[in-house]
């Protein structure tokens, strides 16, 4: 199997794409922490791992404290002996608005997102350094937030900014970590249908059905399935991905290319 | 690297350049269980590749697009003449192969095409070469888009510093045609401006563009993977 003996970190694994590729590594032969700030989902998706007869633990964290971050790590280090993948995925929420954007909601986006990814990045590099290898993967953003402002539609301030801030992160952190045998990725989910996407919309008043028809266009295969983003986590894990560092992968049927103009080679 | 099966049962054209990478993915596609006929493309001759491999393996899965004719060449020895035989070998070989991919592959299709960093990033001496390599990227998401349809994914695998006998002569020309005494090891002294501080190899080129031509890339199209070491943006 693809990721045999892999000892892997997933936080966010209690729902969407970070439960998706916690199955997955799982079913790939990963041994797999399944972290999660909601300890209950954790659970269910380590249930549905151990039922397949993966191997699986749960954990809680809330990726936007520092000291949790590292708990979770040292727990993860403890269960498996080591860590040789961490997968961050946790969402928060959306907003479009900029002009009255509350300084809270701007704070909280960037501590699920931005600080989040520092901290993991973090708490992993000493683990895997000293294991003298180690892969760091990051759930970053195709169409609501590459590179932050190259964005469109750009337009999520706070959330595409904190995107911006991720992918800024894995390059930095893949130029300083390489010696030390780890590779830094994202992976760019193109729209996908889990439970924060479709409750984001509704937060911000556009249902799912109008989204999809509207934006049918810009998503050429139609939204994406957690586990198909999944797979994308699979490849930058594994050692199909052994000379990919600092790159993040658009997972997305084609709508990251047919935004026109952008990235063209 | 133990093989996974990812391509069992693929029938898989390889359109074979000279610089290692097409005979590695040969031989890669094939560890993965897969059907696979390599054929040097002679000039743009792109139709007669893909009636070969009809004949081989009567329907085709997968096409690699392996071929990169490498020219490092300073600005003021840029020729016309040149620049036509790069934009063939390069961009036009390209053009047929999405346009037949498109006709010719069975559904589920996949178009993978190997680019270099130097499509999107450049030296004096890597200019010319890049900007024909830079039509890749283009025309293969175009195809990508334009593939959805008919059940046919197109990505770019863009290589970086690669160990091969043919891209280690490259880099040494690139060497010279900067006005270098021409140094034997100018390959290694390049080493540490990537940041993983090594080369890649042909393999793993042909690595990623196994994954991507894989079932489990089901979702990944119109990507420029880049297989790089950190090169570009880290
Ligand atoms: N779904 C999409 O369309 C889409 C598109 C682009 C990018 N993304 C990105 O992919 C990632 C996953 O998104 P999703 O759609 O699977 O979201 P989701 O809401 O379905 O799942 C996110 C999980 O993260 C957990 N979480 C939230 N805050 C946390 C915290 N502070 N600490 C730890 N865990 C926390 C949640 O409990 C939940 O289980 C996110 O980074 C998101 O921005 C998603």
């Amino acid at each position: 199997m693809i990721l045999d003996g892999k000892r892997t970190l997933v936080i966010g694994a209690g729902s969407g794409i970070g439960q998706a590729t916690a199955i997955l590594f799982a079913q790939q032969g990963a041994q797999v922490v399944c972290a999660d700030l909601n300890e209950a989902r954790a659970l269910a998706t380590v249930e549905q791992i151990n039922a397949a007869d993966g191997t699986a633990w749960s954990g809680v964290v809330d990726i936007s404290v520092k000291a949790e971050v590292d708990a979770i790590m040292a727990r993860a280090v403890e269960l498996m002996g080591g860590v040789d993948v961490l997968v961050t995925t946790p969402f928060g929420n959306i907003s479009m608005e900029l002009e009255n954007l509350p300084e809270a909601q701007w704070d909280f986006e960037h501590g699920v997102l931005a600080k989040g990814t520092l901290f993991g990045i973090q708490a992993a590099v000493p683990v895997m350094r000293a294991q003298h290898g180690g892969v760091i993967l990051v759930a970053t953003a195709s169409i609501f937030g590459d590179y932050g402002a190259f964005t469109h539609p750009a337009v999520f301030p706070a959330y595409g900014a904190a995107k911006g801030a991720q992918e800024m992160l894995i390059r930095v952190s893949a130029g300083q970590f390489a010696q030390d045998g780890i590779r830094v990725c994202g992976v760019q989910p193109g729209f996908t249908l889990t439970e924060g996407s479709i409750a984001g919309l509704e937060d911000v008043g556009i249902p799912l059905d109008g989204f999809l028809a509207q934006g049918a266009a810009g998503m050429p295969m139609g939204p994406g399935q957690p586990e198909d983003v999944a797979e994308g986590f699979l490849f930058l894990a594994s050692d199909y991905g052994s000379y990919i560092n600092g790159y993040c992968l658009p997972v997305d049927g084609g709508s990251y290319a047919a935004r026109f103009g952008r990235l063209l080679a | 690297m133990s093989s996974n099966s990812l391509l069992r049962d693929k029938q898989v054209l390889v359109l074979d350049g000279d610089d290692g990478i097409g005979a590695a993915v040969t031989a890669q596609f094939k560890a993965e269980g897969a059907s696979v006929v390599s054929v040097q493309v002679s000039g743009t001759d792109v139709v007669a590749a893909f009636d070969q491999a009809t004949s081989q393996l009567g329907d085709i899965d997968v096409v690699v697009n392996a071929i990169s004719t490498w020219e490092p060449l300073a600005p003021e020895s840029w020729t016309s003449d040149r620049w036509h035989e790069l934009n063939q070998r390069n961009g036009e070989v390209a053009m047929l192969v999405g346009q037949l991919a498109l006709k010719r592959l069975r559904s589920p299709g996949v178009v993978c095409s190997v680019s270099s960093v130097w499509a999107m990033a450049t030296s004096p001496e890597m200019g010319l070469f890049g900007a024909s390599k830079a039509a890749l990227g283009p025309i293969t998401k175009a195809v990508a888009l334009s593939g959805v349809s008919a059940g046919i994914r197109a990505n770019t695998v863009v290589m970086g510093l690669i160990d091969t006998p043919a891209l280690r002569a490259v880099v040494e020309q690139a060497g010279q045609a900067a006005g270098g005494a021409g140094s034997d090891n100018l390959f290694d002294q390049t080493i540490p401006r990537v940041p993983m501080r090594r080369a890649g190899t042909a393999e793993e080129v042909a690595n990623a563009a196994a994954f991507l031509c894989s079932g489990h890339a089901r979702m990944i199209n119109g990507a420029s993977v880049v297989v790089d070491g950190g090169f570009l943006y880290a």
